[in-house]
């Protein structure tokens, strides 16, 4: 009887196998081209206003809790007696390190980064002068930031 | 004793035998299995943006047969369900048909997409032998909350007779 009720719900169902492949994705978007920073001005018996400026930046991750971070860092370094530093807000669930001096080395701006998909966060950029620095013609650089594993 | 013991032996045999005759006849034959690979290009708008939440398989992804029905009066339902093997609690799978196949017989029923979940739900129904019912596939609750890796799960058609 056994037999029988195997040979009978035999072909009753089938299936199929649905296979799905999730790569590692790690996007991260400067949204302005260029930011300007002109030091011009200054309160008598101080060094130099601080300039400023600012963009925003989108970031997609799906790397998990804490897994990733951005670092920054400029193609040379600023002359004797300029300052430049960056300040990125951290997206939801991570954290900034505030306002971060640039240089030729990567430095940590956003760590404990979660998997997010977030948009038009806050980038300020900030260059500070000393009198030491004198008056300095106009350059640029090139800021790269870079979302890595932490 | 002895002929009431023979009696009660030969009330099971036809019970089950006709169990076996009306109540599990057709049979299903399911082919077609789905693959895909998730990645940056599934953003919906680049960085800052999150992953489409769906994906969809061709129309023709899977095709169903039911054959060995009594006749074209033979009717039967066909369910459905997932069956996960490597999944992730976000991601869903739905079923649609879309074609009514081939047969003396008919079929209605299962042409909006249905949920396979973990417990059989009706896909559709109808009568007789139907060949190349063709069912397309649905990928639900895709984001990037779904860690990268790969994720595996079987649709479980089955049908019953009604």
């Amino acid at each position: 009887m056994g037999v029988m009720a195997g040979a009978a719900f035999a072909g009753n169902s089938d299936t199929i196998t649905v296979n799905y492949a999730v790569s590692a994705i790690n996007e991260l978007n400067i949204d302005g081209a260029s930011v300007t920073l002109t030091v011009n001005s200054a309160t008598a018996g101080s060094n130099p206003d601080q300039a400023s400026d600012s963009t925003t930046y989108d970031i997609t991750t799906n790397a998990g809790a804490d897994a990733k971070k951005i670092t920054g860092a400029i193609d040379t370094d600023m002359g004797s007696g300029l300052t430049l530093k960056a300040n990125m807000t951290a997206p939801t669930g991570a954290s900034s390190a505030g306002a971060t001096t640039l240089s030729s080395v990567a430095a940590n701006l956003v760590t404990l980064i979660d998997s997010i998909a977030q948009a038009n966060i806050s980038l300020a950029f900030t260059l500070d002068a000393t009198l030491a620095a004198g008056v300095v013609s106009s350059a640029s650089k090139t800021c790269t930031l870079t979302l890595i594993n932490t | 004793m002895h002929w009431l013991r023979l009696l009660l032996t030969a009330c099971v045999l036809i019970s089950l035998a006709g169990g076996w005759a009306w109540g599990v006849q057709a049979d299903i034959t399911a082919t077609g299995n789905w693959s895909g690979t998730i990645d940056a290009s599934g953003l919906t708008g680049g960085a800052g943006t999150d992953l489409n939440p769906t994906y969809t398989s061709a129309s023709d992804q899977v095709s169903i047969t039911i054959s060995n029905t009594s006749d074209d009066w033979d009717f039967w339902r066909v369910d459905v369900r997932k069956s996960d093997t490597n999944w992730h609690n976000d991601l869903g799978l739905s079923v649609r048909r879309t074609s009514s196949g081939t047969g003396t017989g008919s079929i209605s029923g299962g042409t909006s997409y249905i949920a396979a979940g973990d417990l059989d739900t009706e896909f559709f129904r109808g009568r007789g032998d139907r060949s190349n019912i063709l069912v397309k596939l649905q990928l639900s609750g895709v984001s990037v909350q779904v860690l990268p890796g790969t994720y595996s799960a079987s649709i479980v058609f089955t049908v019953v007779d009604i």
